[in-house]
């Protein structure tokens, strides 16, 4: 079972880096230097990964048992504050191992022009319930 | 205080920062992250989760580590690779410090791959929210 969801493709999101939601998020984290704070794109990776994911009725995963294991981000230029980008994740695999689930997310986020701009990949835990 | 490629060898340990993490912030990181997950809300929640009350995001800790990051080198198109682990849970209250040390360099694309962590000092001992993670870190 575990392999057969490998490779699904979630809808695409897009995700415009307004002044003001990039300004809020930077206070929250303390970024004082210019520029937008490149975990930003925790954003659309989030809605368009986890958030699918935790919907996703064929995966049965509640998030109150799901925990972020490990996270990478590769970015390839400097984020504009005001530009549009759009996320689109993919499950990159699901494997289970002692009564828990390992779930690894990609998500490529693109700009207006189809650019390739950041990259990520997320490892969940998910413990099962009961 | 800008870093320059120039200052840096191997082993060189990069001057680190200090933040103390409150609840608000938590909160403020969950509105602005959209992550709003009760676990990082709602102290009922965290302790039914084993906590003493709310954590922060994985992300909050990570999106720190790259801001000390960016700042350091006065470039935000400077990081080009962050990948962590997430080893223990911040609690507000937690003074939550950055740090890394040079782990090698090419002179060739004036890039850096840095050994990067963070760590929370407290009375019952020294915990490590990030480790074993390295960020890429290209300069001009």
């Amino acid at each position: 079972m575990s392999g057969d969801l490998d490779g699904r493709r979630y809808p695409p999101v897009p995700f415009v880096l307004d002044e003001g939601r990039v300004r809020a998020f930077a206070r929250a984290i303390g970024h004082s230097s210019d520029g937008v704070p490149p975990t930003i794109v925790t954003v659309p990776e989030i809605e368009a990964g986890l958030a699918n994911v935790v919907a996703d009725p064929e995966l049965g995963i509640d998030l109150s048992g799901v925990l972020h294991s490990e996270q990478e981000y590769e970015w390839h230029r400097a984020l504009s504050a005001g530009e549009t980008l759009t996320a689109e994740a993919r499950i990159e695999g699901i494997r289970a191992r002692g009564g828990m689930r390992f779930v690894t997310l990609r998500t490529e986020l693109r700009d207006e022009a189809g650019g390739l701009v950041a990259e990520g990949r997320t490892t969940l835990i998910v413990r099962e319930a009961g | 205080m800008t870093l320059r490629f120039e200052d840096l060898a191997e082993g060189v340990e990069l001057p680190g920062t200090s933040r103390l993490v409150t609840r608000e912030d938590v909160a403020a990181y969950a509105e602005a992250s959209g992550d709003r997950n009760p676990l990082h809300l709602d102290d009922a929640v965290g302790r039914a989760a084993g906590f003493p009350g709310v954590i922060a995001h994985g992300m909050y800790t990570m999106g720190t580590l790259a801001s000390w990051l960016v700042g350091l080198v006065g470039d935000p198109a400077a990081l080009a690779r962050l990948r962590v682990a997430f080893r223990a849970p911040v609690f507000p209250g937690d003074e939550l410090e950055c740090g890394g040390t040079v782990r090698s360099l090419d002179a060739g694309t004036r890039t850096a791959v840095l050994d990067v962590w963070a760590r929370v000092e407290r009375p019952d001992g020294t915990e490590w929210p990030i480790r074993k993670s390295e960020a890429v870190v290209r300069f001009g």
